[in-house]
């Protein structure tokens, strides 16, 4: 019997991966979903008995549809897909009704020893010699359809970067919760492509009027070079203050040590996260504080002398409870690109 | 080699590569026998393609004959040499570590040239050093202009 597998992830670079990822030769029909209201809507239309689901996405995000799911006693297995590996993030998903986690990117054993144990796949499933060719057909259809926009233009590149931080944006997101003990909200991460002349608009856009704190610190390796900048909102200091245990006064020495910690690991996790996937290697900077307690553009040099189309990831992380909030930005030079963009490729078609 | 020498030269190597330093060992022909991670990633060259190729055909717009003056004169003293940023703002084209706030496109550098004594006393082969100085030379620039300016203030305030 053919079962109705939905995947469910806001990235077709992610959809892909775990289509990829699933077990050859399974007897499967596969539906996709872009964010949690299509993937109930699929659900209802009996198109999935077994969901993998994103947990960052537009419009309904995983858990809400882990939400709906329980809440409608809706007939599907979940398993939630997800670049969010914070430690109680995966007690959380359970609670919430789904069956299992599997970390991003998805690893071909992984899912099917996990499929295996939960006796969803049968050794006999991937034996049916007579259902192969069927699936083959199937697969490549499959294949087709998401091959097409794949390979049409440069929104590709952009959707696979952004596969690509997400991942590396929950291992940030993981570390700085493990360190400092708390929860904490993983955005969507927002790529975009753009001049270095407007990185200035850019930055402001993401707050014009605060007191701000920034890091910057540059990054080098098997031909991609760039930035990351790390902006602390002035507001959230005290309260960072606490979670790190700082005591009495906060002295500007205390400030600059706490700035610089956070941008080693949060620069640091998401750099190694970013290059493990893509298999290279970095060299990283000094971490150089550009200024404490200025609006963004005193510590942003916006000299256009230099004109080129770089790509920036922002990423907004924030902590519940706290009221901390700090953007990651990482720039990537145009010079990076074609080999950034092979490396995405060689990635997409392994 | 036994597991401990093992042990101790994995290590040794992952130090003096991921050492934020480029650091190249070139042999009596100038030929690259050692580079470390600092010159693969700025230069994007890797060590297999570096290695046993002459370093100026790798950098075939390196100052050749200065550069052998300084390098024959460290063998022949069998002491180290300095070539500062302000010599020469770079000896190496590599791009500055932070291409796209940053204030110029090279990385300024200090290289610092060591002579390898063999176990038998004569130097064959010489050790490069390169220093990303390129904070230190902007800031630098920043304040002279700075004081300038000042300069020029201060006159026409006394005018």
């Amino acid at each position: 019997m053919t079962i109705p597998v939905l995947i469910c992830d806001d990235s077709s670079f992610a959809r892909k991966q775990m289509t990829k990822a699933l077990p050859a030769n399974w007897d499967i029909s596969i539906t996709y979903a872009e964010n949690g209201e299509q993937a109930i809507e699929a659900i209802k239309a009996g198109l999935g008995d077994i969901l993998f689901l994103d947990l960052n996405m537009p419009v309904l995000d995983g858990y809400g549809t882990l939400e709906v799911i329980q809440k409608e006693e809706l007939p599907t297995l979940t398993i939630v897909v997800s670049g969010d590996i914070q430690p109680n993030a995966h007690q959380r998903i359970k609670s919430f009704g789904a069956l299992d986690f599997i970390k991003k990117p998805t690893d071909k054993n992984k899912v099917k020893s996990l499929l295996m144990n939960y006796g969803i796949l049968r050794e006999e499933d991937c034996l049916i010699n007579e259902l192969l060719e069927d699936h083959k057909e199937e697969l490549s259809e499959v294949n087709a359809q998401v091959n097409k926009p794949l390979t049409a233009d440069s929104t590709l590149h952009l959707d696979s970067y952004q596969e690509v931080a997400n991942v590396a944006m929950g291992r940030a997101g993981d570390l700085l919760a493990r360190v400092l003990d708390v929860k904490v909200r993983l955005p969507i991460p927002k790529v975009s492509a753009l001049a270095s002349s407007e990185l200035h608009m850019m930055l402001k856009s993401t707050d014009d009027s605060a007191s701000i704190s920034a890091v910057c610190q540059g990054y080098v390796g098997s031909g991609i070079a760039g930035e990351a900048l790390i902006l602390f909102y002035d507001s959230s200091i005290n309260s960072l203050a606490k979670l790190m245990n700082h005591e009495g006064n906060i002295t500007e020495a205390i400030e600059r040590e706490m700035l610089v910690e956070l941008s080693n690991l949060l620069i640091g996790a998401f750099l190694k996260g970013f290059s493990d996937q893509l298999d290279l290697s970095f060299s990283q900077s000094h971490p150089e504080l550009l200024g404490l307690h200025r609006n963004i553009s005193e510590l942003i040099n916006s000299d256009a002398r230099d004109w080129q189309e770089i790509v920036a990831i922002e990423i907004n992380y924030f902590i519940e409870d706290y009221n901390i909030e700090c953007d990651l930005i990482i720039l990537i030079t145009q010079d990076s690109l074609p080999t950034l963009n092979n490396k995405l490729i060689y990635l997409l078609d392994e | 080699m036994s597991t401990v020498d093992f042990k101790e030269f994995h290590w040794m190597v992952s130090m003096i590569n991921s050492i934020d330093a480029g650091l190249v060992v070139l042999d009596s022909d100038y030929i690259v026998e050692s580079w470390n991670g600092f010159m693969f990633h700025h230069s994007n060259i890797d060590a297999c393609d570096a290695k046993g190729k002459n370093i100026f055909d790798i950098f075939p717009n390196l100052d050749k004959p200065w550069l052998l003056r300084k390098f024959e004169a460290v063998k022949t003293i069998k002491n180290q040499s300095f070539i500062t940023w302000e010599q020469r703002p770079y000896i190496f084209p590599f791009k500055n570590y932070r291409p796209i706030t940053g204030t110029v496109k090279h990385m300024y550098q200090n290289v610092t040239i060591l002579p390898l004594a063999s176990l038998t006393g004569s130097v064959d082969q010489i050790c490069l050093i390169v220093y990303d100085v390129t904070d230190i030379a902007t800031n630098r620039q920043a304040l002279q202009k700075a004081n300038e300016e000042i300069k020029i203030l201060r006159k026409e305030s006394e005018q």
